[in-house]
């Protein structure tokens, strides 16, 4: 217990019995909020029927298979889930440098600059939060087929060099209000320009923020299904999520199984990375509730 | 400053890049002169197997995208018939654009608006009269009549194809009908020694069968006489009003049945429900048959299913009473006196795109696909049932459908079918059924109150139509 | 923007030259972000306003018909009314429950307990899961009739049948209840809005607290009178990000119930999609998308001006 050493018995005493409570508490809700996982993690290994069936983690002792996991990593006849999340990265990864660099910049211009407008700036950033992305569908499809982006992976993460992503931008503004500004003036006084700065002084300290963006975006991505459906058509372009709803769309019987099998391949990667970074993680999302 | 320029231009050099190393293969933009070149001499039809090329084909490298959706096992039939082709014709290139059935629609809706749509499109039938309203929005395949020989599908096949101004959209793959699938084992399980054959026989056997039911199954104890999922209760309400009055749910540009057939068709569901003998909303818990404890446990005596689907059924049938050879087809039941009814509808078609640059290539293709006898094999049955006259030849000689999938088909010749309406399956018109189907079903309104909003509301789309 | 004022520097000389370079430097680093909103969210809103004048069946003519589908929409479309109440419903019941589900996690994990930051990191994982397929198939396993916690209620009330008898509750497929379903999913990722509840009460000076236990205000009260109030912005900023995730639900309602049963989950987001790529009624669904537009603008205003009378700015 870490109460100070000055305290009777009885303030220890209620405050273990407090600190069990605790406990209790949150072990429970992390059983309520894990379990999803732990589930599809146990499906992974079920027949079918066990998976309708019941409700439990783990398959009945004599009904386990391991058959799934070749299935689910033979993704489809031609290709191994490997080549899909290749593809997958064909875009995320562009998508993650341009979304990073585009919107630290915009931040950065906004969160630490007076220039005439600029409240019409920040304005247009919260009010484009506000919109839904199915306004945007078709005539962003039509912009993109006249610049020649259809069935290119470049329709998918050309808008991220333009800092579209109010979220982040949001975010990275926010961060920067923590940071003091001392630490720009001494450097234009030192001669530095914006960018320079922005570089060399401000991007150490904005590693949090800028590894949470990469990290959001990854997660988000691995997820997107409706913008590569649209803008991909060909097999060889086909990612990962893409080929997973085909798994269950199978028009034979389809195997849940499998689906989970896959569904947990094409998660570990993301859930790796997301608890290597999980301390810069807590610490810029925590920041984004900062108050003005 | 500088730098920032200097970023900027990177920015954009690295962007022409990217975009340049990823130039779409097939896509072609609009435009492109539809109108034709000297029309060949039309060796198309029949078994072509001269590899020296074709006059069409002979206007130098040509390349076709064909989009589809579909699983892996028609990938495969789909791959092995286009490089069949690409053997026959070494100038031709068949690319796919393909992609799961889930947000196919809207993925094909996008790229048709933006005319980056492939050469050639399986269509879903509905796709054919809603896109554009009812006006063509592909190619009108009698213009190339010449090259795709039109004679391989009968006239009323070809007239689900045809929008309201007649032109012809699409070439129709097949027709899908909706059965019911009883299991024999489970029926002679519980003593009795055959199915009902009319709808008062089928209520009165799934009446005794659901006594025992309860709302909440935790034990798995209930029995039904038909599992049929909320989706398609909408078409057996297209069966009662088939039999009931003999016409199809709309007939020309009006409704085919009258307030009090729609009351009747109501109340049937009512006493459906009443009696069990059709899972309620609250036990449908949304469960593919395939995979449905009550089918699987032989508690579901029969199944509601397309004849498409019957192989996804019958592959994933095991365990519970008897074995895959117990699994029986027969019709929605009528009233004593009266045949019973079957649904019918194209299973999917063909078409071509009306900004293609090859609209011949295409069509030539497309009567390839329909009639070469290696194409016909390297497909067999995952695109459904073949309708097309040498396909379906070719089928029953090389047995590529059997079993239930066969006497589905041979039903749907010869039972008396529903053919549906291209309003039936536009949403527009669908959705308000399925809302007023499921306030039925929750008691919200009475079978009355049904019929008067499910008048109202098909009328008032059909107004909508009718002012457009 | 408070501190937005730069403070004056001492350094005299370079001072004007720094000024001038402050203004032009900006607007250089904002092109990108200027293009890209011209291009993807100006344009595609402005030609999304044209078409909701117009009648526009997808790949039909459009013909220009003026106010006809906002007369439509409000008059006589009883779906959209449906489709106004599942919205606001969800809106109004699920955003207070999600913040108060986060807020109370974060209350429970700031103390200096060992292993909080597994906990932490742990409760985001949901969220990480979020549009995963695998969670649609698990929603509906838990929440179907004959479904887990159905099953686990029946059992307790088997066991016990002298003093328990809990009633049994269609998740799913009653109108009352399925909005409510939606609402937990939506609860159960509460990761981010967790973490800033929780650095926002790590924020707050322990000297607060021990003041306030010297006047003998514990537990609940200490939170309501001491800590509640200072978190206050925090609490406006997560309301306004969980408003809007709220008006724009779309996956729950589309995965879990198709927007059933009678149209009882029909949010706004899933209308318009069904209007414009179902329906095929492009001119309709934009007139929808703009009125949703209204609504978040209109609620979300509401909710900043009515900051005036609960938050607490102490600086």
């Amino acid at each position: 217990m870490t109460t100070n050493t000055k305290t009777t018995s009885l303030r220890i005493r209620r405050s273990t019995v407090g600190s069990v409570v605790r406990y209790v508490i949150l072990t429970a809700v992390g059983i309520f909020l894990a379990y999803p996982l732990f589930w599809m993690l146990g499906s992974a290994f079920k027949y079918n029927a066990d998976i309708f069936g019941n409700i439990n983690i783990l398959p009945p002792v004599d009904r386990w298979t391991f058959a799934n996991f070749p299935i689910a990593w033979q993704l489809s006849r031609s290709n191994t889930m490997l080549f899909y999340y290749i593809n997958t990265l064909r875009f995320l990864i562009p998508s993650i440098i341009f979304t990073v660099i585009s919107c630290t910049i915009t931040a950065y211009a906004v969160a630490r600059f007076n220039f005439p407008g600029k409240k019409i700036v920040f304005t247009a950033i919260i009010v484009t939060l506000l919109m839904p992305g199915i306004a945007f569908t078709i005539p962003i499809f039509i912009l993109f087929t006249n610049l020649g982006l259809v069935n290119t992976f470049a329709a998918l993460y050309i808008q991220d060099i333009f800092a579209v992503n109010s979220f982040f931008i949001f975010m990275v503004i926010q961060f920067l209000r923590t940071v003091p500004r001392e630490l720009d003036e001494a450097s234009y006084i030192d001669g530095c320009s914006p960018l320079q700065t922005l570089w060399y002084i401000l991007a150490p300290v904005l590693r949090p923020v800028v590894i949470t963006v990469a990290l959001l975006s990854f997660i988000w991505g691995m997820n997107a299904f409706q913008g590569p459906l649209i803008f991909l058509n060909t097999p060889e372009r086909r990612v990962l999520a893409v080929a997973m709803r085909g798994l269950m769309q199978d028009e034979m019987a389809v195997q849940f199984g499998a689906v989970f099998a896959a569904a947990t391949m094409a998660l570990l990667p993301t859930l790796a990375i997301f608890f290597g970074c999980s301390k810069f993680f807590v610490e810029s999302v925590a920041s984004s509730g900062a108050k003005e | 400053m500088k730098k920032l320029t200097l970023f900027l231009i990177a920015t954009m050099l690295f962007l022409a890049a990217c975009t340049t190393a990823d130039t779409p293969i097939a896509t072609t933009p609009a435009g492109g002169g539809t109108t034709a070149t000297a029309p060949a001499d039309t060796a198309g039809t029949g078994d072509v197997v001269d590899t020296g090329g074709h006059p069409i084909l002979d206007a130098g490298n040509i390349t076709l995208s064909f989009s589809w959706w579909g699983n892996d096992a028609r990938a495969d039939a789909m791959e092995a018939s286009f490089r069949l082709f690409e053997s026959y014709y070494p100038n031709v290139t068949i690319v796919s654009n393909t992609g799961p059935w889930d947000g196919w629609q809207q993925a094909i809706l996008v790229n048709l608006s933006a005319g980056t749509e492939a050469d050639i499109l399986q269509v879903n039938y509905p796709w054919v009269h809603n896109f554009g309203q009812g006006s063509n929005v592909f190619l009108d395949l009698d213009t190339v009549s010449h090259i795709l020989d039109l004679s391989e599908w009968s006239e009323e096949m070809l007239n689900f194809m045809r929008t309201a101004d007649g032109q012809l959209s699409a070439v129709p793959h097949g027709m899908n009908g909706h059965f019911l699938m009883y299991n024999r084992a489970a029926i002679n399980e519980l003593g009795l020694d055959r199915f009902p054959e009319t709808l008062e026989e089928f209520i009165e056997f799934g009446r005794e069968l659901a006594a025992d039911n309860v709302a909440l199954d935790f034990a798995g104890e209930n029995r039904y006489l038909a599992f049929i999922a909320a989706e398609v209760l909408d078409n057996i309400l297209h069966n009662i009003i088939f039999n009931a009055t003999g016409n199809t749910f709309f007939v020309g540009n009006e409704l085919g049945f009258t307030f009090e057939d729609a009351v009747n068709a109501y109340e049937l569901f009512v006493t459906m429900w009443e009696y069990n003998l059709i899972p309620t909303i609250q036990q449908d818990e949304g469960i593919p048959i395939q995979h449905n404890p009550a089918w699987l446990d032989g508690r579901a005596l029969s199944a509601f299913i397309w004849v498409s689907t019957f192989f996804v059924v019958e592959d994933g049938y095991e365990g519970g009473p008897g074995t895959v050879d117990d699994l029986y087809v027969a019709v929605w039941p009528g009233p004593a006196g009266t045949p019973g009814v079957v649904l019918q509808r194209p299973t999917m078609g063909h078409a071509i795109s009306a900004n293609t640059q090859h609209p011949e290539a295409a069509a030539y293709f497309l009567n390839w696909f329909y009639t070469n006898e290696d194409a016909i094999s390297a497909i067999g049955s995952v695109l459904g049932l073949p309708g097309a006259n040498t396909a379906s030849i070719v089928a029953e000689r090389e047995g590529l459908i059997s079993g239930n999938t066969l006497v589905g088909a041979e039903m749907l010749q010869n039972v008396r079918s529903g053919p549906i309406h291209h309003f039936f399956e536009d949403e527009n018109f669908r959705q308000p059924r399925h809302i007023i189907m499921e306030q039925l079903a929750l008691g919200i309104i009475t079978a009355t109150e049904a019929a008067q909003l499910l008048l109202d509301s098909q009328n008032e789309q059909l107004a909508n139509i009718a002012n457009n | 923007m408070a501190l937005q004022k730069a403070k004056a520097t001492k350094a005299t000389k370079t001072k004007s030259k720094i000024k001038k370079r402050m203004v032009m430097a900006p607007l250089m680093m904002l092109i990108p972000w200027f293009l890209g909103m011209a291009f993807f969210r100006v344009y595609p809103i402005f030609l999304s306003f044209w078409y909701s004048l117009t009648n526009f069946p997808l790949l039909g003519e459009r013909t220009f018909i003026g106010l006809d589908n906002f007369r439509q929409i409000f008059l006589n479309d009883t779906t959209f009314h449906a489709s106004a109440i599942a919205t606001l419903r969800y809106v109004f019941f699920g955003t207070p429950m999600v913040l108060a589900a986060a807020l109370f996690i974060a209350f429970v994990l700031n103390f200096k307990l060992k292993g909080v930051n597994i906990f932490r990191t742990a409760y985001y994982v949901p969220s990480i899961l979020g549009g995963n397929v695998a969670v649609s198939i698990l929603w509906v396993q838990m929440f179907r009739n004959n479904g887990l916690i159905n099953s686990a209620i029946n059992n307790f009330n088997n066991a016990t049948p002298e003093f328990a008898n809990i009633p049994i509750v269609f998740w799913l497929t009653s109108e009352t209840w399925a909005p409510f379903t939606l609402m937990l999913l939506s609860a159960w990722q509460f990761g981010s809005v967790m973490l800033i509840f929780l650095a926002a009460l790590q924020n707050v000076s322990p000297s607060l607290y021990e003041a306030a236990s010297i006047d003998g205000a514990k537990g609940w009260r200490q939170f309501r009178s001491i800590t509640l109030p200072i978190i206050t912005p925090v609490v406006l900023f997560n309301a306004v990000n969980v408003l809007l995730r709220h008006f724009q639900e779309f996956n729950s309602a589309f995965l879990v119930t198709s927007g059933g049963p009678n149209q009882s989950t029909l949010f706004f987001s899933l209308y318009i999609y069904d209007m414009a790529f179902q329906r095929l009624q492009m001119g309709y669904a934009s007139a929808l998308t703009w009125i949703s537009l209204a609504a978040i603008g209109v609620f979300t205003l509401i909710l900043f001006f009515s900051s005036k009378y609960w938050v607490h700015y102490n600086d």
